[in-house]
């Protein structure tokens, strides 16, 4: 049951991916400025202000599915996160508990060792 | 570059983008169909404003909180002219673009009075009346051709004309676009046009002497 709800609430958040982003970005606003250009064109062509706002409404609509629904090809490019290292929370508990460090400090550990030991060289 | 990670950030950018290019392509429109300054300033050589006849009457308005007796001028004059702009580059009036919504046309009296309260300006007061106005909604309508009295009263402040000797009357226009700026100006006007003196009843008594009185005071139908 959470598992369908999730599945919905996918749905309805559309996350897309970051190159993603950017493409739905340009076809917004480069659908949206040259419909703009071709209502005012035909517009002054028929004489006629109503021509004009309706082929804008009718752009602005068409440019609407394109952009805001989560579309598949504004998933193609999919974030690569780096594999989770496991740390257990008993390891955690003592290196900070017993010698009074931040989580932080104790990550940092490895780093400073390994930059001291080149200094050493 | 605008947030677009969820459905509601890219609806939020879609609607944001739309009102700022309605609002480009509404001043675009409004800029293109200003009326020139050629059409602005010039009066129109073809139009034709004469006043035929004016009268000053005693009379008392009828719908209207002021039911004092005070003195009307009636006026009556012939309006020829044609607004409908036909083609622009042969000199017609551009009044009329795809963005005009309606054009008002008012014919206008306006004259000089003594006003001990203006100062600034010599004592001198200028007054503004509309006499006739017609909304034009159709461009066939702009074609004006009437010969009629004032459609609205014409009264004085000091409820007297005694003290203005002449007044000029104009026909001004105002374009009202769909989207834009009002624009304002005049179609034809005539010169000073006096104002004659209210007529008075001369009667003559039973001794001989004659006496001055004033006419019945008339109910007007403004």
């Amino acid at each position: 049951m959470s598992a369908m709800l999730d599945q919905v609430k996918g749905y309805f958040e559309g996350k897309v991916d970051f190159q993603g982003q950017r493409l739905a970005d340009r076809i917004n606003q480069e659908v949206l400025v040259m419909g703009a250009l071709l209502a005012l064109f035909v517009g002054f062509a028929f004489s006629s202000l109503q021509v004009m706002m309706l082929i804008f409404a009718a752009i602005s609509a068409v440019d609407f599915v394109l952009v805001v629904p989560a579309w598949p090809w504004y998933r193609r490019h999919q974030t690569k996160w780096l594999p989770n290292i496991p740390r257990s929370d008993a390891d955690e508990a003592k290196a900070t508990g017993e010698q009074g460090k931040s989580v932080d400090e104790v990550e940092k550990e490895p780093l400073l060792a390994a930059a001291e030991g080149k200094k050493a060289r | 570059m605008v947030l677009m990670n969820t459905l509601t950030s890219r609806l939020s950018a879609w609607s944001g983008l739309v009102l700022s290019v309605l609002l480009f392509l509404c001043s675009a429109v409004s800029f293109l169909t200003y009326p020139s300054p050629s059409t602005l300033k010039s009066l129109n050589p073809r139009a034709n404003l004469t006043v035929t006849s004016v009268e000053t009457i005693l009379g008392r308005q009828r719908w209207s909180p002021n039911r004092e007796e005070q003195e009307f001028v009636e006026v009556r004059f012939d309006l020829a002219t044609d607004l409908t702009g036909g083609l622009a580059g042969q000199g017609g009036r551009a009044l009329w673009t795809w963005n005009t919504k309606q054009v008002f046309l008012s014919l206008v009296a306006s004259w000089d009075s003594v006003d001990p309260r203006a100062r600034g300006k010599g004592g001198i007061r200028k007054n503004e009346a509309v006499l006739w106005d017609r909304i034009v909604q159709r461009r066939e309508d702009a074609r004006v051709l009437i010969s009629q009295g004032n459609k609205y009263a014409l009264r004085e402040v000091g409820k007297r004309w005694a003290g203005i000797d002449s007044a000029n009357f104009t026909l001004h226009w105002n374009v009202m676009p769909h989207v834009g700026m009002l624009a304002y100006g005049h179609e034809a006007t005539t010169g000073a046009i006096p104002i004659p003196a209210r007529a008075r009843r001369v009667r003559q008594l039973p001794n001989g002497e004659t006496v001055e009185e004033d006419e019945e005071v008339r109910r007007m139908p403004y």
